[in-house]
């Protein structure tokens, strides 16, 4: 069974449209959804929850969610890119709302959590930093045995040490086989990390979904003359970059001669020249 | 829905000083001066909460984060009237108490059935009126929505309950006395007909949040 399934997504803003979006995130899988600001990342995320009404079909954890979400979302951890808790609730609060909320609360595992992340449990949410607040939503979306986590750019404007943190919990999470991860980020390096998929999105279109493997397996950067990057077989270059020094060119490897010497490339350095390209 | 109701409450006691001086005030002027209206505040003031809770949906961002949690936009919207619902009850059941216990009431026990009734009926359609507007319209736009609708209300009861018309305007205080019905029935239409607009209402309400886009 596919963690998230979704076919032909489409959202249309007035200024701005979405898709059409197909992704499939397998079981036991980190994907990582990247995009520039405002390239559709959170209006995809939305769509798969239910807080907008968008075209196409989305299956979470093998169940359309066109009809009431409710129960498919015992098994899912959301943690959207501002945890929306009331400024004057604090952690002890949280713990008894939640309680009430998931069938398959673990209160014994948030108090975990809580303790690890070193949150205060009777400081006012409005009183936390902006890292205490994300931990504190991770803390919620892994206290009820979720199957599947999906998170809104849980990292953005967090310092690194936080991030790094973040980044070894959900490596964690994904130990379990049965267990996937859906998370959107701008910051390229984090995802690069941690995921076994990347989604491309650029200006609201699915520029690739492809394991990160296959991806950094495919294309490599080379380091030539313009000559010889026009006498390449079409489609070979992705992009390029001319100097006068010569050229570097982001290629597909297996469209160019075996002879090349092509140096390794990295997600950011892949996804800035297709979205430059796209 | 019981997790909602529970934040609704942690929410709402934040401030219990906010929530208690009115109700003090509400409570020790009525018994004071032995003003029965001034005590039948209580329910109509704590009725009103929740509608304020919206206010602080929006600046957290709350629904959002609830609509990843195992509830349907039909739940958050029920918890609200819910909530309402329960507080009135409470409300209510401290007027009957103080009217009974505390100003011990010369009012016959239809008279006072009748009081409660009524105090009971306006307490919930007050927020049966203001939860729509502020789902549909946002708490700021709410206000001036309410404004709009209370003109038109006030405009209406004037021409229903004038008494200085001729004998061919329509007279709702003249009609009611026309029906002699006992305190005991009116009571009970009071409950019957408030009962009608909050299930209405919350029909309503549940229809403009499943439009809401976030």
């Amino acid at each position: 069974m596919n963690a998230i399934e979704i076919k032909g997504l489409k959202k249309n803003y007035g200024g701005f449209t979405l898709g059409p979006v197909d992704l499939t995130l397998p079981q036991g899988c980190i994907m990582g959804l990247i995009g520039e600001n405002g390239a559709g990342k959170s209006t995809t995320i939305k769509a798969m929850l239910g807080m907008i009404s968008a075209g196409g079909s989305i299956k979470l954890l093998g169940k359309d969610i066109s009809g009431d979400t409710s129960a498919i979302k015992q098994d899912i951890g959301v943690v959207p890119d501002e945890i929306g808790l009331p400024e004057m609730l604090n952690v002890k609060h949280v713990e008894k709302i939640m309680r009430d909320t998931f069938t398959n609360w673990r209160s014994d595992v948030f108090a975990d959590y809580i303790k690890k992340f070193d949150l205060p449990e009777k400081k006012a949410f409005k009183n936390f930093s902006k890292g205490m607040k994300m931990k504190l939503g991770i803390a919620i979306a892994l206290s009820h045995e979720a199957k599947l986590l999906i998170l809104d750019e849980p990292t953005s404007g967090l310092d690194p040490l936080v991030r790094d943190e973040i980044v070894n919990i959900l490596n964690d999470f994904t130990r379990d086989e049965s267990h996937a991860i859906l998370i959107s980020s701008h910051i390229v390096s984090d995802l690069e990390k941690i995921c076994d998929y990347i989604a491309f999105l650029h200006k609201g279109r699915l520029m690739l979904c492809e394991e990160k493997d296959r991806l950094l397996e495919q294309y490599g950067i080379l380091q030539t003359t313009p000559d010889v990057l026009n006498d390449l077989e079409e489609g070979a270059v992705i992009g390029k970059r001319v100097t006068d020094y010569g050229a570097e060119a982001i290629v597909d490897r297996g469209k160019i001669p075996q002879s090349f010497d092509t140096r390794p490339i990295s997600i950011e350095e892949l996804f800035v020249i297709m979205a430059k390209e796209g | 829905m019981k997790g909602l109701l529970k934040k609704e409450w942690f929410v709402l006691w934040n401030k219990p000083i906010m929530i208690l001086i009115p109700l003090i005030l509400f409570a020790v002027t009525g018994i004071t001066s032995k003003n029965f209206f001034m005590i039948m505040y209580l329910p109509l003031y704590i009725g009103i909460l929740p509608v304020s809770l919206i206010t602080t949906d929006e600046t957290s961002r709350w629904e959002r984060f609830a609509l990843g949690m195992p509830y349907s936009r039909k739940d958050l919207v029920s918890a609200k009237y819910l909530m309402s619902l329960l507080l009135v009850l409470g409300g209510v059941l401290l007027t009957s108490a103080i009217l009974v216990f505390v100003m011990n009431s010369t009012l016959t026990v239809p008279q006072m059935l009748l009081l409660i009734a009524a105090s009971f009926a306006f307490s919930l359609i007050l927020p049966s009126v203001l939860l729509p507007l502020n789902l549909k319209f946002g708490t700021a736009r709410a206000r001036l929505a309410l404004a709009v609708l209370l003109a038109i209300f006030g405009c209406m009861a004037a021409a229903a309950f004038n008494t200085e018309g001729g004998d061919d305007s329509f007279n709702v205080i003249a009609w009611l006395a026309k029906l002699q019905f006992s305190p005991q029935i009116l009571a009970l239409l009071f409950v019957a007909v408030a009962a009608v607009i909050m299930a209405v209402s919350w029909a309503v309400s549940v229809i403009i949040y499943r439009r809401k886009q976030f």
